[in-house]
């Protein structure tokens, strides 16, 4: 393969985060505002102009540790969300395609892999990624080493596994990162800034605790909104801008709380969604259309869902193994569906919508869990086949089709349900 | 009265019914490349079939993909939600529906208060649906009455492992050159679409009625019905999703 001249002036990626940069400051939310300045600068500077710093990872890896040693930890999921968002996804994919990987493999990985093959984004000087949620990661992992020469590290995590022993497992392994971490990058671990970085990162999991205890309430802004780029809070969970970014959030959703002209307008009487997965990217105007013309507020999404317990300040490694280990995607069967319940009796929801994106394993694979759920609780549940990142293939009447007949049978759900007052075709 | 237009891709299908819910009178017309058109000429014919004047009619609601395209409507459902109810009206204990249209097919579990409790789509795939199955007579050069029965004459139907239009296709060519009989070759073709369709309406309730316009093809109908057993077919199964369009007019006059 040939090797390729990575600079910022000619990266398309950059241009177009540059021409994004004009409309982010329109954004409605002030934490989404904060994300994406942060995410612009973080794709158009840092990557360019100071690699030795970056850790390229994955969404469910724990970025505090990163933050400890003042690492700046770039997501493969947000690399491929901005992608997408974009329009510079389908070309990407094509390129990583031409090189061998496989059409069934998942988007985010395929699009990363382009842009860095035609050198619209440096390759990683470092990468670490969690075994976890996402299988693919790892075959990833092994690409950068083998095509960019980058010392990589995998967070090995089991399954269905939380006991003490567990725990130990994997806080041996965060151990040997952190040794791997100092010989990589000649940084030091200083005790006081982890206790920093596990501060920041419980002040902010109060905080979006404390958001999602509000999304329980009145629908407060379009879901999608969180689905496209508040997600980003997780990635800087351990850092200041992370904590301030989730306090902006929940200051200006109680806000609106007590505001009920601010809150989102609907041409149909409201339902209350959960969404499960990340939605398509490229798709605005689609869910868009979901929200404000059917009327389905994305009331919670899963990827909001605050899954693990408080971090031990006295125990860092240990308190982030725990926080890896309690992922709702690595417990049994029962426990997730117990989960889901809770959220679907807590939120109040009227439906579902399980998004399928191609080529993951974990969460599709799980969607008979939802159904069934959905069918004991007698909610409506939509199963959407597509991909968050790759736009080849979706047809976005098809989509709206399949939303249209999802509200219509929530619409007659609520019509058979005692106290209903809305009238079918109003 | 009541119209229910359903603007599919392959049919627009239209039906009246009048104040007592009863079905007037029905036409099925292909789509063509002016369905709004058509729409309408079905219409004037039926009233004129009926001695009625259009006056006479006060409701239009519209289905299938053309829906938004039917101006006169006042108002359009899903096919989805339509199937459901004109199968309901039907058949007051049916469960499920498979529906096979010309370009797409779909499962519906249905609700016991009329409407949809799931529903299943084909992916953006011909595959399963009429327009696989047009696609296939053509190269067996075969109108699609003489392919629909074809199939009940195999005495060893050859198994079609694809379900991708253009991999069968090639199949079949493959068949041909291997000099398989026709027969064999469409009872395997109907044998696929069937596995097809009946993988999405498996977790589904068993009292099941199959409707489109492929639910007329003989051959997918015998294929379905050894895995549904006491699966009932409308008289016209066609004319279900324009039903259940005149019926949710005539609900939300009536309650």
């Amino acid at each position: 393969m040939e090797e390729n001249h990575y600079s910022a002036e000619e990266s398309r990626l950059v241009h177009r985060m540059l021409l994004a940069e004009k409309t982010a400051k329109d954004l409605e939310l002030e934490a989404a505002r904060i994300l994406v300045d942060w995410q612009i600068r973080l794709y158009t500077k840092t990557l360019w102009d100071s690699p030795e710093q970056v850790v390229w990872t994955n969404m469910v890896m724990p970025t505090e540790l990163f933050y400890a040693y003042g690492l700046v930890p770039v997501h493969t999921e947000m690399t491929a969300g901005w992608m997408s968002s974009l329009r510079l996804s389908e070309e990407y994919i094509r390129i990583a395609q031409e090189r061998g990987f496989h059409v069934g493999l998942c988007s985010y990985h395929k699009a990363v892999i382009g842009a860095m093959e035609c050198g619209d984004i440096p390759p990683p000087r470092l990468a670490v990624f969690s075994s976890h949620i996402c299988d693919g990661g790892n075959g990833l992992l092994q690409y950068f080493r083998q095509r960019f020469q980058t010392p990589v590290y995998l967070l090995d995590v089991p399954y269905q596994q939380q006991g003490e022993s567990a725990v130990r497992f994997v806080e041996g392994q965060l151990r040997n990162l952190t040794k791997f971490l100092e010989n990589h990058t000649g940084k030091t671990l200083y005790s006081k800034a982890l206790a920093n970085a596990v501060r920041y990162s419980n002040h902010s999991r109060c905080w979006q605790r404390a958001v999602n205890e509000l999304r329980k309430g009145p629908v407060l802004f379009y879901g999608n909104q969180a689905l496209r780029n508040l997600f980003g809070l997780f990635f800087l969970s351990g850092s200041s801008k992370g904590e301030r970014a989730a306090e902006a959030y929940y200051r200006q959703l109680k806000e609106r709380s007590s505001q009920p002209s601010a809150r989102p307008v609907t041409d149909r009487p409201p339902r209350r969604i959960l969404w499960v997965h990340f939605a398509p990217l490229y798709a605005g105007e689609v869910m868009r259309y979901f929200e404000k013309a059917l009327g389905c507020l994305i009331t919670f999404d899963i990827i909001g869902h605050v899954y693990w317990p408080e971090l031990d300040e006295d125990a860092p490694l240990m308190g982030l193994a725990q926080k890896v280990l309690s992922h709702f995607y690595l417990t049994d069967s029962r426990q997730r569906m117990d989960l889901y319940r809770r959220i679907i009796e807590e939120y109040r929801i009227d439906g579902v919508v399980l998004f399928m994106h191609q080529g993951c394993r974990a969460i599709p694979g799980a969607s008979w869990e939802l159904r069934l759920i959905a069918e004991q609780g007698k909610i409506s549940f939509l199963e959407l086949p597509g991909d968050c990142i790759d736009p080849r293939g979706f047809s976005s009447e098809q989509v709206k089709l399949r939303m249209e007949a999802f509200r219509e049978s929530m619409d007659l759900h609520a019509k058979g349900r005692k106290g209903e007052s809305y009238v079918l075709g109003d | 009265m009541y119209w229910g237009i359903d603007s599919g891709s392959t049919s627009i299908n239209v039906v009246l019914l009048n104040d007592e819910k009863e079905v007037v009178d029905y036409r099925i017309a292909e789509s063509g490349c002016r369905p709004v058109d058509t729409a309408e000429q079905l219409m004037k014919d039926i009233c004129k079939e009926n001695c009625l004047s259009m006056k006479d009619t006060h409701t239009i609601i519209s289905t299938g993909y053309g829906r938004r395209n039917i101006r006169s409507a006042q108002n359009s459902f899903t096919e989805v939600t339509c199937h459901a109810y004109g199968v309901q009206y039907l058949y007051p204990e049916a469960e499920t529906v498979i529906d096979i249209g010309g370009q797409d097919c779909k499962a519906i579990s249905l609700s016991r208060d009329g409407g949809v409790d799931d529903f299943i789509m084909n992916d953006k795939c011909a595959a399963g649906t009429g327009r696989f199955l047009e696609v296939m007579a053509r190269v067996l050069q075969m109108d699609i009455e003489t392919f629909s029965r074809c199939g009940l004459q195999a005495t060893s139907p050859y198994p079609i492992s694809s379900t991708c239009t253009v991999f069968a296709e090639s199949e079949v060519i493959s068949g041909i050159a291997k000099g398989i009989t026709p027969e064999n070759l469409v009872a395997g073709l109907q044998q696929a679409v069937a596995d097809r369709v009946a993988s999405m309406a498996a977790g589904f309730p068993g009292n099941v009625v199959l409707t489109g316009g492929v639910a007329k093809s003989d051959g997918i109908r015998q294929c379905l019905e050894k895995k549904f057993p006491g699966l009932q077919v409308p008289f016209e199964p066609q004319i279900t999703g324009a039903l259940g369009a005149a019926l949710m007019g005539w609900i939300a006059d009536h309650g």
